[in-house]
């Protein structure tokens, strides 16, 4: 069965467990991987493209073996997904090609850990596994006629393109949309293909920033928060979303409260170590919240009700 | 004994008074008269919760390996028995641990009481501990009890104990007790020595079988002062496989009896706290022993002594 | 009320391990009361009122396989197949191969369910008691039982959240026949919360000993088919008696030392308090108690590999390993023991209500046997689960 993207919290949840055949016969139990119902299990899939995006970035497009599961593969931006390497294990990555993109799925992966090491060392027509899609994306729909500020800093780009793309692709439904991307150096930019784009187009403001002078850079210099507050978007009907390193967060959502953006405005993703992905293995909890499956995405306000431990 | 117990009431009260300590690391009693478990005191008028008995078995020196303190920089009270105290003589030769935080109480012990002995003789379960003199009373929760000599039911390695002092401390309470004269023993290893080497891989592979990974045995133990980081968990390198099973136990026990050796004096809290109760001192005390026999070193000793894996001597024989 | 005369104990065993592989507590050689598998002969030991472990690992085993891969190189003196004579040896072995890469950088076959312990649905499909895979856990307690009934809801769905296959491949033919307590421990704590040392939740035939014998109660269709078996007869109204006052005397042995109300919201508020720290000082960060816990459930997943054959399984992790929750970057968000140490009782008692509607604690007590230094369940939910107002003041707050 073609995976279709639903969210792992229907509005009225079944309050009992299940049985083996209830799901044979379908009961809407989302299920990422093989379709014979076991979550566990990676689609394989084959690397057609690497992109080095910066010098410890590359961002992979891959293909899902099964034709027909490609054809069908359906996510709301802002969902993530595991993608591993077979005896290397697997990591979570936000799926950032557009959702309209039929042929192929994008993940990028900065070279940190063990896992993306071994991603890191894949040719193109190598294999991978894929677990996907996963978690709660953006709330895109209700998002229609509102204004979105995107603040984006490094490889959190890569959390935020997705939704970028779709919310481009249905302009028409949006406000004023604002791109706000920085980084360490100009070389830390990701996605210079989409940057050219994005600057060259009249309907959306984009900013791209770098943390310090550069030799080359002419665009502009200083950190995301300050930018942000030069920028100073007004809070009425906007939503801002930001995502990218802990430290940029922290002084974005500070600067977003001196624009007075109300918290339930204010949207970001959590990262945390995450193994089976599915809200079951236990390592991703804040509080009662998974966020595997009831993140990566949080609005501040929702944010607000959690137990101090990010 | 109950003089022992004042003199260390009576310390603790004194550092915690003075502020030289943050708080106090010494036993109380556990939620039955069976148990000592470990005592945090922070406050002078709690010292009367600590006692001294046969009972006080745990090692209180693994409340001061890395990671464990809280805060990290507190500075620490501590009571050490003659083998614990060698656990902390290890720490402090490789400086593990900052001496100038500590401030350590020895008392010289004449042996402490294997619980998992006197639970083997009930069923029921085993709710109350007495000791009057050399004689041991146990109770248990429907009221059946048993006496016993404390002999009977001491720690196997308490009986020829080596160091019954403590090696190091800062103010030592209760009196001393006779050294020990001779060569240091190494109970309970002749059985698996006889046995020949497909006999002894038969033996661990049984003992190991049944190990869950739980790691009391590495965090318990006070000089395994990485346990946060433990290579046996490492998947960069993945030295260590994470699957239970015989093999990797095996390996899994191996790692941390290779990590400990030459700091580890068989004080027993790994064995004492296997949950499955897996004979771990069959492999600490084997390479205990192997050590005394072809280096003559035994570990923690004396702090200004150097670790046997870090000096190396042109006439050092190893085996024959 | 049916009756089990004490000596068709093995007959009753031997009767259902004709048609399931039956697990009972009994004594391993070093002294240690575990769950094992019966074979006629093993002496089942009751008289110890709880095996070692919990036994969840008869249906959430500590290693278990997900998928088998095998990498071939492009060495022949290392590795001399072809990938079609791979894919045939590994196809033999019980797997299915699902893909087969060569590529630039390496070849890949991938094989599902290596080794035949990873159930699929084939297995379990229509499967009852008398079939394939089918097993009876004899002599659990109500607590083990009720430690069952809570992660059923973890990998069975609960609220629409995902269905796991292995757990409830093997779940779903497992049938629990618990013995009821007659001689609660001092750290039994089962009707503190919501339990009951004759409690029935997720068992199917509960027994009571008495003199002579068994009281039987079928609570499931699975435990009134046990009653099939010819050695149970009627009880004899002293006989039923007789099981009544058993479970009172039980019921009274067990202390309730804490109020469950408010202690959520108790939690709640005091998730930031420093006592959590002076209760995790004699903590020493193992998993003791998770792993002989009949209801903590927390895994992780690897992938091992040697000369190029891999599987990626699940094994039993719990939140006390402080690389638990160690992030790529070197964050951890719980790096202080102490913020490990709240993790498990803020787990069992607020986190998992919230989303389960139920606690993950039985109060079988093992925690507290079985901890190197006795860290007491009972003790951090009466401090940490009262209000903050009512607990003693600290030390540095004097």
């Amino acid at each position: 069965m073609p995976n279709t993207g639903d969210m792992p919290v229907p509005e009225s949840p079944a309050k009992t467990r299940l049985t083996f055949s209830e799901v044979q016969v379908g009961a809407g139990i989302p299920r990422a991987g093989k379709a014979a119902g076991n979550p566990y299990l990676p689609e394989i899939a084959t690397i057609v493209e690497i992109i080095q995006e910066t010098p410890n970035i590359k961002s992979f497009r891959v293909r899902f073996d099964d034709d027909l599961l490609q054809a069908a593969f359906a996510f709301k931006p802002g969902q993530v997904g595991q993608l591993g390497v077979l005896g290397m294990g697997e990591a979570t990555f936000a799926i950032n090609s557009s959702p309209s993109e039929r042929s192929y799925v994008q993940f990028s992966v900065m070279q940190a850990g063990e896992v993306t090491i071994g991603l890191h060392c894949l040719n193109e027509g190598d294999k991978v596994g894929v677990r996907a899609p996963m978690g709660r994306g953006f709330p895109v729909e209700e998002w229609k006629g509102r204004n979105l500020v995107y603040i984006m800093g490094g490889i959190g780009a890569a959390a935020l393109r997705a939704t970028i793309l779709y919310t481009l692709e249905h302009r028409e439904d949006y406000g004023s949309i604002t791109i706000l991307y920085g980084a360490r150096t100009p070389v830390d930019l990701t996605y210079q293909y989409d940057i050219a784009e994005w600057e060259s187009r009249r309907d959306i403001d984009a900013v791209i920033t770098v943390d310090a002078p550069f030799p080359g850079w002419e665009g502009r210099v200083g950190m995301v928060p300050m930018v942000l507050e030069e920028l100073a978007p007004k809070p009425e009907n906007t939503i801002a979303v930001c995502c990218g390193p802990p430290i940029m967060i922290k002084f974005t959502l500070q600067a977003l409260q001196r624009l007075e953006f109300p918290n339930e405005q204010v949207y970001t993703t959590l990262e945390k170590r995450m193994k089976c992905g599915i809200g079951i293995c236990g390592r991703c909890n804040v509080g009662s919240k998974y966020v595997c499956v009831d993140g990566p995405v949080f609005s501040l306000a929702e944010l607000k009700e959690l137990p101090d431990e990010l | 004994m109950s003089s022992t117990q004042d003199a260390i009431r009576e310390a603790a009260k004194n550092a915690l008074a003075s502020g030289r300590v943050d708080y106090f690391i010494g036993w109380t009693q556990g939620h039955t008269p069976s148990e000592a478990i470990p005592a945090f005191i922070r406050r002078p008028e709690e010292v009367d919760r600590l006692i001294w008995s046969p009972l006080c078995h745990h090692n209180l020196v693994t409340f001061l390996k890395r990671k464990m303190p809280d805060p990290p920089e507190s500075r620490i009270g501590v009571c050490v028995k003659g083998c614990d105290s060698r656990t902390l003589v290890a720490l402090l030769q490789e400086g593990l641990v900052d001496r100038e935080r500590l401030y350590v109480v020895g008392i010289p012990c004449a042996g402490v009481i294997d619980k998992r002995l006197v639970d083997a003789l009930f069923t029921d379960e085993v709710t109350e501990i007495d000791f009057e003199g050399d004689l041991v009373t146990a109770r248990t929760r429907m009221g059946e009890s048993k006496e016993f000599a404390l002999a009977d039911v001491l720690l196997d390695q308490c009986g020829g104990c080596y160091s019954p002092n403590p090696r190091y401390a800062d103010e030592l309470v209760g009196d001393t007790l006779p050294e020990s004269q001779g060569k240091p023993q190494f109970p309970g290893l002749e059985e698996f020595e006889a046995l020949d080497s497909a006999a002894k891989d038969a033996l661990l592979a049984e003992a190991f079988s049944t190990c869950i990974r739980c790691f009391a045995c590495i965090n318990v133990c006070p000089v395994c002062y990485c346990w946060d980081q433990c290579v046996n968990r490492s998947r960069r390198p993945a030295l260590v496989g994470q699957k239970v099973d015989t093999k990797e136990n095996t390996l899994f026990q191996m790692v941390h009896m290779f990590h400990v050796a030459g700091r580890c004096p068989s004080c027993g809290a790994c064995d004492r706290a296997c949950p499955v109760q897996i004979p771990l001192y069959l492999l600490h005390r084997k390479m205990n022993k192997e050590l005394y026999e072809m280096l003559g070193f035994m570990a923690g000793m004396d702090v200004d002594e150097k670790p046997v894996f870090q000096t190396f001597r042109i006439d050092d024989v190893l085996g024959e | 009320m049916r009756f089990l005369p004490e000596g068709e104990l093995a007959g009753l065993l031997a009767a259902l391990s004709q048609e399931a592989e039956v697990w009972a507590p009994a004594r391993r050689p070093n002294g240690v009361v575990e769950f094992q598998k019966w074979e006629p002969g093993t002496a089942v030991e009751l008289a110890v009122l709880l095996a070692r472990q919990a036994p969840k690992e008869m249906v959430f085993p500590q290693t278990e396989t997900y998928l088998g891969y095998r990498y071939l190189m492009a060495c022949p003196a290392v590795r001399p197949e072809t990938p079609e004579e791979a894919k045939l040896e590994l196809e033999g072995e019980g797997g299915e191969v699902v893909a087969v890469s060569p590529s630039v950088s390496h070849q890949l076959l991938v094989v599902e369910d290596v080794g035949g312990s990873s159930p699929t649905r084939a297995d379990v499909a229509g499967v009852e008691l008398p079939g394939t895979g089918a097993r009876v856990i004899f002599g659990l307690r109500p607590c083990d039982a009720r430690g069952f009934a809570q992660m059923d809801n973890v990998f069975g769905g609960y609220g629409g959240f995902y269905f796991d296959p292995y757990y409830n491949a093997r779940r779903e033919v497992t049938t629990l026949v618990a013995v009821a307590c007659a001689n609660p421990r001092s750290t039994c704590f089962c009707r503190a919360v919501g339990g009951s040392p004759s409690g029935t939740e997720a068992v199917d035939l509960l027994l009571t000993e008495v003199d002579g014998g068994f009281g039987a109660e079928a609570v499931s269709e699975r435990g009134q088919r046990i009653l099939d078996y010819a050695g149970f007869r009627e009880a004899r109204a002293e006989e039923e008696q007789a099981v009544a006052a058993a479970h009172a005397r039980a019921e009274e042995a067990v202390e309730a030392p804490f109020e469950l109300e408010g202690v959520r919201e108790n939690l709640r508020a005091n998730f930031e308090d420093a006592r959590w720290h002076d209760l995790a000082l004699r903590c020493i960060s193992c998993g003791t108690c998770t792993y002989v816990c009949p209801s903590c459930y927390c895994f992780n997943i690897n992938d091992e590999m040697v000369e190029g054959r891999g599987e990626r399984f699940r094994c039993w992790d719990n939140c006390f390993n402080p690389g638990y929750t160690l992030e790529t970057s070197g964050h951890n968000p719980r790096d202080a023991k102490a913020a490990r140490f709240r993790n498990r009782f803020s787990h069992k008692f607020w986190y998992y209500p919230e989303k389960y509607d139920s606690l993950l604690c039985s109060g079988c007590g093992r925690c507290i046997m079985h901890c190197p230094t006795r860290i007491d369940i009972r003790e951090v939910i009466r401090t940490m689960g009262a209000p903050a107002a009512e607990l003693p003041a600290r030390a540095e707050e004097e």
